[in-house]
């Protein structure tokens, strides 16, 4: 095989020859080249499907030239935005299983730029809405008791919500 | 070739959904309206993702932040909505949201008593809130820290604005400080008083008045960062004396902000030959491109900036209406070329940009931008400076540029592959 192919083995046992960059874009796999050496063997990934592997090298091909993503500031963690650039919010205008595998690959394979563009979209979703707009909007089944609900109401009395 | 699988690539399976995956009935919602039966069944995908990724979700959301500047404490982005979804929301914003909570508050006598009344009855506030930004309004009230240390003990980010005159050590009774950021004020360095974790220390609009060399490794033996933002230090002692080199050698970097003709003052603050050789500098410069400024004063003071090798153009906010944009992007971009075009910072390695002004925007689309950004990446081009987008934030707050760091952090791999 050919230095710069890596090969990339899916749980439905399909594979794909990735150029060796758009690969690196995985930490993951990044580090198990270096590990490897050269070798001819398929990376095997056992937890990421074809269709949704398919889709995480569309844009790790798209970024393979992306600086490194920046460390984040552990103290600043206020100043977290939910800007998405272009061609990011189109490629993941999916329906929600596959945004949700997308963001479990990215977090599988390591590739901390995909996971941001992931779950800033989730948080626009939830953005402005009412908890029972969110609940919706997810499936999410409301567990609380009456009584439960009444007390997290009462423990944040004490401010006024605007 | 070896491989441990057959080489034909096959259909992807298609997996049956998991009993993981499925919602199981669960009680009626508070609306007491019963849920339908496709409600139910639809599979809840949200659910599968570990807890550590749902937090890392709601972190994106916008940060509450609480104000006592009125009767009652007013909550904005209340990380109720959230709580109230379901049991795990509501684990997941008790465990992780407060911490990104701040308070904004005055030091007048009734903001204090309001003060005073809250927080007892608000234990997740007072023991995990990271950021408390006080508003002195020109009163002269820094005795007040003291109780708030009391208040907040996990306050890391401490933001102080308008105090007549501060006294550095003030601030030590905030004893996990990571960040402290001052602005218009006189602040008095008489400090023997260590400050074991600040990391960054932003100085805005302000003055230093040095009393004896006090930026040394003793008092601040974790800082990685200053900025000096439109400040300037009485020269009360030798430059050398302010800024040992000990001390330089332990920052990551300096940021200086300047709107241009303000920025002579910087030759008396900083040894600047000496710094540019041990430890870069940020320089931040203001653009204003209201009319109404004279842009001749900012020109006349570009000979400063000839050290400048790494530089971060921040337009100051249009005042005027949305129409206006447009027209507003278009002068922030020429401005931009003017300032960049040779024979201007001949060291110039890298220039940092608001990346909203390159995202295209119904407003900034127009022919005239197109052509005007082209321009401006056309100079940094043909001088072999790189040209790069930064996420715009609050000067109080931003002590460091994140992508700033990352281009030093490639720099540095760079020449290390070289070596």
């Amino acid at each position: 095989m050919s230095a710069n192919k890596v090969k990339l083995s899916t749980s439905d046992q399909e594979e794909f020859d990735v150029d060796r960059d758009v690969a690196n874009r995985s930490v993951l796999i990044k580090n198990m080249l270096e590990d490897l050496g050269d070798s001819d063997q398929a990376i095997p990934l056992p937890n990421v499907s074809a269709n949704v592997l398919k889709k995480v090298l569309e844009w790790c091909e798209h970024h393979k030239k992306d600086p490194e993503p920046i460390a984040e500031d552990l103290d600043d963690n206020r100043r977290k935005t939910t800007e998405i650039s272009d061609w990011d919010a189109k490629f993941i205008q999916v329906d929600q299983e596959m945004l949700f595998e997308i963001i479990l690959a990215a977090n599988y394979l390591d590739i901390k730029p995909l996971l941001d563009v992931g779950c800033k979209t989730v948080a626009n979703m939830i953005k402005g809405k009412q908890p029972e707009e969110i609940r919706k909007l997810f499936n999410i089944v409301n567990d609380f008791t009456p009584e439960e609900e009444a007390q997290i109401k009462k423990e944040n009395e004490w401010a006024e919500d605007r | 070739m070896n491989l441990m699988s057959p080489p034909s690539p096959r259909p992807p399976a298609d997996p049956a959904p998991t009993s993981s995956s499925l919602v199981s009935i669960g009680p009626l919602g508070s609306s007491g309206e019963p849920k339908s039966a496709e409600h139910i069944l639809k599979p809840c995908h949200i659910d599968r993702l570990p807890t550590e990724i749902l937090a890392s979700i709601l972190s994106h959301l916008p940060p509450p932040t609480i104000f006592l500047h009125n009767d009652r404490p007013r909550l904005v982005n209340a990380p109720l909505v959230i709580s109230l979804v379901s049991r795990r929301f509501h684990a997941v914003i008790r465990d992780h949201l407060w911490r990104r909570c701040a308070v904004d508050a005055g030091v007048t006598t009734t903001s204090l008593a309001r003060a005073a009344a809250l927080f007892p009855n608000a234990p997740h506030l007072a023991q995990d809130c990271h950021e408390l930004r006080l508003f002195f309004q020109s009163v002269q009230r820094t005795d007040c820290l003291e109780r708030w240390a009391t208040w907040m003990p996990a306050v890391r980010r401490l933001i102080l604005q308008a105090i007549p005159r501060f006294d550095l050590d003030e601030a030590a009774h905030f004893q996990d400080l990571r960040h402290l950021s001052i602005s218009f004020s006189e602040i008095v360095l008489e400090t023997g008083i260590v400050f074991p974790r600040l990391e960054s220390l932003h100085l805005g609009k302000g003055t230093l008045v040095p009393r004896q060399p006090v930026f040394n490794k003793s008092t601040f033996p974790a800082l990685r960062r200053i900025v000096f933002a439109h400040s300037h230090i009485k020269p009360v002692v030798q430059n050398e004396d302010i800024f040992p080199n000990d001390f330089l050698a332990q920052l990551d970097h300096v940021e200086v902000g300047s709107y241009g003709a303000d920025a002579a003052h910087y030759d008396l603050l900083l040894p600047v030959e000496h710094l540019v050789r041990r430890t870069p500098i940020l320089w931040r410069l203001d653009l204003n491109v209201d009319p109404a400024h004279n842009m001749s004063a900012f020109a006349s003071a570009r000979p400063s900036f000839l050290h400048a090798h790494f530089l971060i153009l921040n337009p100051l906010d249009p005042l005027f209406d949305q129409s206006d944009v447009a027209t507003w992007t278009e002068r922030v971009l020429v401005e931009m070329r003017i300032v960049l075009a040779p024979p201007s910072h001949p060291h110039l390695r890298l220039v940092l940009v608001p990346a909203y002004l390159w995202y295209p925007s119904p407003h900034n689309t127009t022919a005239a931008n197109e052509a005007a950004r082209r321009a401006v990446e056309d100079v940094c081009a043909r001088r072999g400076v790189v040209l790069r987008t930064y996420a715009a934030r609050r000067a109080e707050d931003a002590a460091a540029v994140p992508e700033f760091l990352a281009f030093l952090r490639e720099e540095a791999a760079r020449d290390e592959g070289r070596a």
